[in-house]
């Protein structure tokens, strides 16, 4: 994927991001400086991941802190939410996959499309994930509470 | 006699936000389905006023439970809500047979307008 394209393509991917958690949490979270990262990786706590196939193939990752994740679930079920359990990790899987459903109509207004997994979401100590691609990884902060989205995609020729 | 509801998505979460939202308005929810083949099974089972299907699930998609219900009950009245908004997928769902689409995340009145709306057909 070109540079111009896979900027204009990941553009669409964090609108959608911005978009949905400030709709669905009233949050605004921070975006920090996207950067390459070399797989395997670590990742947060949390984890959802969703695949996506297409004009763009791979998967993203979202990768939460527990304080994020708390933060955001809590925020979803309007009430406070202190521990991660199913129902915070479904809040979590769902809000990742509205995230990936504002990028789909999005990206289908630009001339791309594609269709996308339901997400898997799990939680654990010292995970890694090991993509075949390079992954793009976009920090966002909620304060001090952090979140990544990683994209392991190829695509739009 | 409150209107009957099958509330079908693989989340959890959204499973029990719709479920709250249409209780508190009055409907009862005879069931929940995580996928379409079990949408198609629970549907058999209470025949309900109102299907509310999100489209992305694993083993059979909305879509694809849409048209079995369809093709058993043309009068199936089903309200697609999903996250999957493109143009593309409207049309899908809306030829399939379902009633109206709501792309997620929606307003709380948004669902009970679409279900008020397709009870009233």
């Amino acid at each position: 994927m070109e540079n111009t394209v896979l900027a204009d393509t990941l553009n669409h991917f964090l609108q959608a991001c911005l978009e949905i958690i400030n709709q669905i949490t009233g949050l605004s979270p921070d975006r920090g400086k996207p950067f390459v990262k070399k797989t395997p990786y670590p990742v947060h706590h949390v984890i959802s991941i969703i695949g996506i196939t297409g004009d763009i193939q791979g998967q993203v990752i979202f990768s939460y802190s527990d304080k994020a994740a708390q933060r955001l679930a809590s925020a979803m079920a309007g009430m406070e939410i202190t521990a991660i359990d199913d129902m915070t990790l479904s809040a979590l899987g769902e809000l990742s996959n509205m995230v990936m459903g504002r990028s789909g109509t999005l990206l289908s207004e630009a001339g791309i499309n594609v269709t996308i997994t339901p997400p898997t979401t799990l939680t654990g100590e010292q995970v890694t994930v090991t993509n075949q691609k390079p992954v793009i990884c976009v920090p966002y902060y909620l304060e001090n509470d952090q979140l990544e989205i990683n994209f392991a995609i190829k695509g739009v020729n | 006699m409150a209107a009957k509801i099958l509330v079908v998505d693989d989340a959890a979460f959204m499973r029990m936000t719709i479920k709250n939202t249409v209780t508190k308005a009055g409907y009862e929810v005879v069931d929940e389905a995580e996928n379409g083949a079990v949408a198609i099974k629970k549907y058999e089972e209470h025949k309900p006023d109102v299907v509310t299907m999100d489209i992305t699930m694993p083993e059979l998609d909305g879509i694809g439970a849409v048209k079995a219900i369809i093709a058993k009950d043309p009068d199936a009245k089903i309200v697609m809500v999903t996250a999957m908004g493109q143009q593309q997928m409207v049309m899908e769902a809306i030829q399939a047979g379902a009633k109206d689409f709501i792309v997620k995340p929606f307003e709380q009145e948004r669902i009970l307008q679409a279900i008020k709306k397709v009870l009233n057909k």
